[in-house]
C-alpha cells in the first residue's frame, strides 16, 4: 500500500513545528545581567515563551533562567534588547511608576463589586391584553434587593404595586359616573437572575448596566363599587368589585442603566416586560374572554444603594 | 522498508505528543540532599506577572491561599518533610515561587465547548529555598491548565502543587540512589 509522503513526512513536520512553536532560534548575546548579579558574556540564549524561561549556553554548559530573575539582555552590538525578547516581563513595575515586585502583596480585593444591593422606586405601568381590558395604565411602586453571586451576576428579589387602575370610562363608555371606588391591587413578587456590568468599578467608574429575566407572581385584587348612570335612560347602575384575588404566573424581563452618583448610590433608570399567563376564560375587563397572556410594560426610576 | 518507516514515523510521533505534554521546566536542579526529617514552610507567593496585566485578571488572595494549601498538602504527602506549615518561622526550608501567567477561566464557557475559550490555566515559578542560607536548591517553572466543564479552575493549582512536589520527591530519590 502507498502512503501519501505527508503522513511519512508527518512527525518530522509536527516535531519542527513543536520545536520552534515556543522558541525563539537560538540568539547570540554579548551580555545577560540576571537579577541576583550574575552577568553572563558571549553567549547564546533561546527564550520559551510557554513556560518564560531563557536558557543560556555556551558550549554544552546552559543555564535555565526564569523570566522575572533577568535584568537585563545586550546583543551582539550591545543594544538593549530584553523588551524584545521578554516582552513586559522585563520591565520593573518601578519603571512604570508601580510598586516593586518584592513590595507588591496579593491585597485582598473585592471580588464582586457589591456585595448586597437594594433599590425602591417608582414604576408607571402599561397593562395589555383581554385580561387587561377596562384596566389603564398608572403609578406604582416596588422594591428590589439584589445580591451579587460574581462579578456579573446576580440574584434579584422584587416586590411592586403595578400602577394599573381600573378604567371605568372604559368600562362603561358614555355613562355618567356618580362615584367610583372601585379599587384594584396588583402585587408582583418576582425572583430573578441578572447580569449585570460595571465597567471600572475598581477605578471609579461612573456606569452600570444590568438585565435580568425571572418569574414569580402577580396577585391581583379588586374591590370597592362604582355608581354610574345612563345618560339617556337616567337609570343609575352599581357596579361592585368582587372582593377577589386572582394570582397568576408571570415571567418577567428587564434591564436599566444606574449612574452613579456617589460612591453607594445611583439612580436605577429601567424597563421592565412582565408576561402574565392568565389561563382562564374570564378577565377583569368588560369581555368575558380572554386571552391566555397579557402583558404588563413598566418604565421604572428609582434610587438604588449598592453596599 | 517502507512499512519500517511508517512504523517508525508514527512511533516517532507518539513519543513527541508524550514529552509535549510534559508542564513543567526545571530551572535549578537539587544538587545536595535534603535534611530528613526536617521541616518546611510555604513561605511568599508573588505577583510576577507581566506589567501591563490588567489587575482585574490577576489572581486574588484567595487563588494565593489554596494556592498554598494545595503546595502544603502535596508536600506532606510525598513524605518529603515531617511537618509543612504556612510562614513557620522555624522550620529549615521554604518554598516560595511567583505567578508569572494566569487565566481564571469559566467553567460556563468551557460548558460551551468553544475551543479553549474559558480553560483556567496558571504559569509559576516555585523555588525551594534552605531558609538559613538563602541558598535556592531546588527550582522550575509550572504550567497547568484545566479544560474541563466538570473540574474547577482552581484544579490549575492543585495540579502544579503536585507536580513540584512529585519532581522534588524524584530528585531526592535520584540523589539517594546516587544517580
Amino acid at each position: 500500500m502507498r502512503l501519501p509522503a505527508v503522513v511519512i513526512l508527518f512527525p518530522f513536520i509536527f516535531f519542527i513545528l513543536f520545536s520552534f512553536s515556543s522558541l525563539a532560534f537560538g540568539a547570540k548575546a554579548s551580555r545577560i545581567e540576571l537579577l541576583d548579579g550574575k552577568v553572563y558574556e558571549n553567549v547564546t540564549f533561546t527564550v520559551d515563551s510557554e513556560y518564560k524561561i531563557i536558557t543560556i549556553k555556551v558550549g554544552d554548559w546552559k543555564q535555565e533562567v526564569s523570566f522575572p530573575d533577568v535584568a537585563r539582555i545586550y546583543d551582539e552590538e550591545g543594544k538593549d534588547v530584553t523588551a524584545e525578547y521578554l516582552g513586559d516581563y522585563y520591565t520593573t513595575p518601578q519603571e512604570k511608576g508601580k510598586p516593586s515586585l518584592q513590595e507588591q502583596t496579593y491585597r485582598r480585593y473585592r471580588k464582586r463589586p457589591f456585595n448586597f444591593g437594594f433599590s425602591a422606586g417608582t414604576n408607571y405601568s402599561f397593562p395589555s391584553g383581554d385580561y387587561y381590558d377596562g384596566i389603564t395604565s398608572g403609578i406604582g411602586f416596588g422594591a428590589d434587593v439584589i445580591i451579587p453571586v460574581t462579578k456579573n451576576v446576580a440574584i434579584r428579589g422584587t416586590i411592586s404595586k403595578s400602577g394599573m387602575k381600573d378604567d371605568l370610562k372604559g368600562l362603561v363608555p358614555g355613562y355618567i359616573i356618580l362615584e367610583d371606588d372601585l379599587s384594584l391591587n396588583a402585587w408582583r413578587y418576582l425572583v430573578c437572575g441578572e447580569y449585570y456590568h460595571w465597567p471600572r468599578w475598581k477605578t471609579g467608574g461612573k456606569v452600570l448596566y444590568y438585565f435580568y429575566t425571572g418569574l414569580g407572581a402577580i396577585s391581583h385584587s379588586f374591590s370597592g363599587t362604582a355608581t354610574v348612570q345612563d345618560p339617556f335612560s337616567h337609570d343609575i347602575i352599581v357596579i361592585y368589585g368582587t372582593k377577589d384575588t386572582q394570582t397568576k404566573f408571570v415571567t418577567t424581563y428587564g434591564g436599566g442603566v444606574v449612574p452613579m452618583i456617589s460612591k453607594t448610590v445611583g439612580i436605577d433608570i429601567g424597563a421592565e416586560l412582565d408576561v402574565v399567563f392568565v389561563g382562564q376564560t374570564y378577565g377583569y375587563g368588560y369581555y368575558n374572554t380572554a386571552g391566555q397572556y397579557a402583558i404588563v410594560f413598566d418604565l421604572k426610576i428609582g434610587l438604588v444603594a449598592l453596599f | 522498508m517502507k512499512k519500517r518507516i511508517v512504523f517508525l514515523a508514527v512511533l516517532l510521533c507518539g513519543l513527541l505528543i508524550l514529552f509535549s505534554c510534559a508542564k513543567y521546566k526545571i530551572t535549578h536542579k537539587l544538587e545536595q540532599p535534603i535534611n530528613q526529617p526536617s521541616n518546611c514552610s510555604i513561605g511568599e507567593i508573588k505577583d510576577e506577572l507581566p506589567a501591563d496585566f490588567d489587575e482585574d485578571d490577576k489572581p486574588s488572595l484567595e487563588h494565593i491561599d489554596k494556592f498554598k494549601d494545595y503546595l502544603r498538602i502535596a508536600l506532606i504527602e510525598k513524605g518529603i518533610f515531617r511537618d509543612v506549615l504556612l510562614m513557620n518561622p522555624e522550620s529549615e526550608y521554604q518554598v516560595t515561587g511567583g505567578i508569572l501567567d494566569f487565566k481564571k477561566g469559566s467553567g460556563f464557557v468551557r460548558f460551551l465547548g468553544l475551543f479553549g475559550a474559558g480553560n483556567a490555566k496558571v504559569t509559576t515559578t516555585l523555588r525551594l529555598e534552605d531558609r538559613n542560607t538563602g541558598e535556592i536548591l531546588f527550582a522550575g517553572n509550572f504550567k497547568q491548565e484545566v479544560s474541563s466543564y466538570m473540574e474547577s479552575g482552581e484544579k490549575i493549582f492543585e495540579r502544579v502543587a503536585k507536580d513540584f512536589a512529585k519532581e522534588l520527591s524524584k530528585q531526592i530519590n535520584k540523589l539517594k540512589r546516587g544517580e
